[in-house]
Formats: C-alpha cells, structure tokens, sequence
C-alpha cells in the first residue's frame, strides 16, 4: 500500500501541470518564451468566463499538436480572487500550467476581453493578440502564419 | 467626476450606478464581469451600487467565437 502511495505521488506531476498555481509576472512569462525554440500560446481567462474555460478545455484536447510544434501554452487567470482560481486549478488536470497574474500582465496585454490569445515568439516579442474562443482550426491557422 | 476604469482615466456623472455605467457604455450585463476596487460586483447589484469618485473599475468582457 505505501509503495502505491509513493507510486501515485510520482505519477501525479506526470499527468499535468494544472492542480498547481503559480503567480507570473512579465519577467517570467518572457523567461518561458525564450527557454524554447518554438512560440508561446498566452491565454488569458477568468474563472467566470464560460467561453475562457471551453477554449482552455479545447486547447487541451490538442496537446499532441502543441508539443509536435514546440508551442508552449501558459494560461493565465485575470480574477483578483486567488483562491477561486486555485480551487479552479485543483480541479482540472491540463497539460499547460494555469498562473495568476501577478505582475499586471492584465494591464500589459489589454487583457479586458478574454479569452485573450497573445501569441509570443522565441524572443518574447507578440506576434499576434486575439480576443474570442477561437476553434481549433482558426486557432492553428493563426499559429502557422 | 474622475474614476478609473481598465487602467485609464475618465469622467462619469455623480451618483450613477454600475447598471446605468454599463448602459452608458452600452454594455449588456450578461457577459461583462465588472470589479470596483478589486472587489467583483455581484450582478443583482449593479442597480444599487453607486459609483464614487476615483473608484478604480474593471469591466471585464466575454467574448466567444471571434
């Protein structure tokens, strides 16, 4: 029984990232950018946006494209209530990790209608900047242009 | 009289509440979440909440599709 405990606490981290929350702030958003060749999918959602939470479910259903292309995803919540996204991240189990916007990231991107998509290059420069759920199609079709 | 709102400056009437600020905007209530003061506003009450002067507003906007 405690080697399957152990045996689970291994596997966890294993399965996603978003049970933790992390603060962010532009510094490491542009660490994250720059720490790969590929570009960076920034989505900015709120725990009371409905269209947020299906575009970041939709998002995660397409994991195996992300990483075939070396597109990093960092979701980022705008809600001032870090708990409620805490609680929100501890129930979900997405391949990209979920941060709280510490560092006015917010203000920064215009982020006032979400779901925002910034769409950032390997030196942290934006390519591009979207408001709306897009689908997937749209959403690759704009990654690849 | 001056609030903030989304990070700039602008000028409202006195004694307007969140609803008719929303109205003013010509935003529909249903898919805005609006914070004053870093608290969020509970939609029932945005016909009883004035707003004050240098109050810091957020209006945050739901967009699906696009």
């Amino acid at each position: 029984m405690k080697e399957l405990s152990i045996l689970l606490l291994l596997l966890v981290p294993c399965f996603g990232f978003s049970s933790k929350l992390e603060d962010i702030d532009e510094t490491k958003l542009l660490n994250i950018a720059r720490s790969h060749k590929g570009k960076t999918l920034v989505v900015f959602w709120g725990v009371y946006c409905p269209y947020c939470k299906q575009y970041l479910k939709n998002i995660n259903e397409s994991s195996s494209y992300f990483s075939s292309k070396d597109i990093k995803v960092v979701a980022i919540s705008v809600d001032y209530d870090r708990q409620l996204v805490k609680n929100y991240a501890l129930q979900t189990n997405y391949f990209f990790p979920l941060y709280y916007d510490a560092g006015r990231l917010k203000k920064k991107y215009n982020a006032y209608y979400i779901p925002l998509t910034v769409i950032l290059d390997s030196k942290g420069e934006i390519e591009d900047t979207f408001p709306g759920n897009k689908t997937m199609d749209k959403l690759k079709e704009l990654l690849e242009e | 009289m001056k609030v903030r709102l989304n990070g700039k400056d602008i000028e409202i009437n006195e004694n307007i509440t969140v609803a008719e600020l929303l109205g003013i905007l010509k935003l529909s209530d249903k898919n805005v979440v609006v914070e004053i003061n870093m608290n969020i506003i509970p939609k029932e009450d945005y016909a009883n909440i004035i707003i004050q002067e240098n109050d810091k507003l957020e209006i945050i906007h739901f967009v699906g599709g696009g």
